[in-house]
């Protein structure tokens, strides 16, 4: 059976399409020509080097649609797709940096990037890698970067949104599928941004000469016959590298303290306790793909990652805690653990054209063990989840379950419990087992050392 | 000296720019390209000879 990936619709020079579980991509007769200079130019083999590139081999397998291509190509398959307001600060301007790099190259050898979308870069075994092997034209001498405009909307504004004004603008990316709009970006950013060299002209006179030619009436050339000379564009590309570069977001001081005390917290008999005995529930457990859900700066990730030797996608709702698992990773060179960034009581949904271009975080999944540490009470106390649902919705995240019962007598839930009414009358050890039981089996209960928490190992039914 | 012309002429633009509706930034970026990236040749172009002067100056110095 052929299945034409949704999110696959745009681009008239080709699309994915799955058979039998295999992902594949069908190269239009329209663009086999530019497909041809990006091997013969040598472009692609650098790119594929440098790890900025998804690597694919041409096989012999007919296009789904033959009428319009002779030819299909298999990428190599990226193990988690995430997107951009997903991504920590750190992430977007890694993604940022690695588009601009391929421009460069692409530039150094008579090509050029047709667009420069977020979603077209993913992380791939740990970095920032361009999946759109489609994405290259020749650079015929005069032509500008068309994709100019889309850099800035999907990359640079929200960076320096995110830096200047609040992180959480960066959620703007979530609504504003094709980047945020740079009038919108200019409106919000502190005046003092338009001072500087990098801001100011590719977000604030960028905006402006967006709107003074939006109605076509400014009288001017038609923007058609723009020509741009190559030393132009390269200058462009390294202004834009060095604007990008500058934007680097700084973790709040309070998560930094949080991030040592939970270090230094490793060292405690009871952490120690904890991580032995998640250590040992995780060996038994067969995994290639793990979510770590409520990771915080995700060193029960890594740890998963190195037991099972499973992909792990480590999901946090605060930006500063990815941001420190996410630099974390850089310095360990991890390319096994991804951080994200997502609010479990208000997870990524599906979006975009008839809600099939980006999928819901569990249309992602299920993956084959979700972690779920310290992280109940969050859900059930903190946003009133009942826990029947809580259990049923995890049924969909994976096929085990290693969750951890935090009552209410822990300080931790004694400490949400203070500033609300106590209205979890349900919140006890036995309605969670009666909630588990049926959906999983329960496959083990061991109490975590030196608190009162417990650690279940739980398997779907069926 | 060049940064400091353009971000002159940037304020004027941003100053009198009229606040219309967004509608189509596809030309408006295509055109504002060509005209900073002529710019940033200037630009680029006098940072290379001043520093192939200041070169000039260290070593004789």
């Amino acid at each position: 059976m052929t299945e034409r990936i949704p999110a696959s619709f745009r681009d008239p020079a080709g699309f994915m399409f799955r058979r039998e579980g295999v992902l594949y991509r069908q190269i239009n007769d329209r663009h086999t020509d530019s497909y041809g200079e990006l091997l013969k130019s040598g472009l692609y083999d650098e790119l594929v080097r440098h790890k900025l590139l998804i690597p694919h081999v041409e096989v012999e397998v007919s296009p789904a649609e033959p009428d319009v291509s002779s030819l299909v190509i298999r990428p190599d398959p990226v193990r988690f797709i995430s997107y951009p307001f997903e991504w920590c600060p750190g992430q977007l301007r890694a993604a940022a940096e690695a588009t601009l790099e391929i421009q460069r190259l692409a530039m150094e050898r008579g090509m050029s990037l047709r667009d420069a979308s977020a979603y077209n870069i993913q992380f791939h075994e740990g970095r920032p890698t361009l999946i759109d092997t489609l994405s290259f034209e020749p650079l015929p001498d005069g032509m500008p970067w068309f994709a100019y405009g889309q850099f800035c909307r999907h990359f640079l504004a929200p960076l320096a949104l995110m830096k200047y004004v609040d992180v959480r603008l960066g959620k703007l990316l979530r609504t504003e599928l094709d980047g945020i709009p740079l009038d919108l970006t200019a409106s919000l950013l502190p005046w003092r941004t338009r001072l500087q060299w990098g801001l100011g002209v590719h977000l604030h006179a960028h905006a402006s000469s967006q709107r003074r030619h939006a109605r076509g009436n400014s009288g001017r050339t038609p923007a058609k016959g723009r020509q741009l000379s190559r030393r132009a564009l390269v200058s462009l590309i390294e202004s834009l590298l060095a604007a990008v570069k500058k934007q680097q977001w700084k973790p709040a001081s309070s998560a930094w303290r949080d991030y040592y005390a939970l270090r230094e917290s490793y060292s405690s008999a009871a952490m120690e306790g904890k991580v032995e005995l998640v250590t040992r529930v995780l060996r038994g457990l067969p995994a290639e793909t793990v979510w770590d859900l409520g990771a915080n700066t995700g060193q029960f990730s890594r740890l998963a990652a190195e037991v099972t030797g499973a992909h792990v996608v480590s999901i946090e709702m605060d930006a500063s805690a990815v941001e420190l698992s996410w630099r974390d990773c850089q310095d360990a060179e991890d390319a096994r653990v991804l951080p994200l960034l997502n609010d479990l009581s208000n997870p990524t949904p599906a979006q975009g054209w008839a809600h099939e271009e980006r999928e819901s975080l569990l249309d992602r999944g299920p993956v084959d063990v979700v972690l779920a540490l310290a992280l109940i009470h969050h859900l059930a106390i903190g946003n009133n989840v009942p826990l029947p649902s809580l259990l049923r919705w995890l049924t969909s995240a994976g096929k085990t379950v290693v969750i951890e019962w935090v009552p209410k007598e822990d300080p931790m839930v004694q400490r949400l419990l203070s500033t609300r009414e106590d209205v979890f009358a349900d919140y006890d050890m036995n309605s969670f087992e009666d909630a588990a039981k049926e959906h999983f089996e329960i496959r083990s209960k061991e109490q975590v050392p030196g608190s009162l928490r417990s650690l279940y190992v739980l398997e779907r039914h069926g | 000296m060049v940064r400091t012309f353009t971000g002159a002429s940037m304020l004027i633009t941003q100053v009198f720019g009229a606040v219309i509706m967004y509608i189509d930034p596809g030309a408006g970026s295509i055109i504002f390209q060509a005209l900073v990236g002529g710019v940033m040749v200037v630009g680029v172009t006098a940072k290379v000879y001043w520093r192939k002067v200041r070169r000039l100056f260290q070593r004789h110095g």
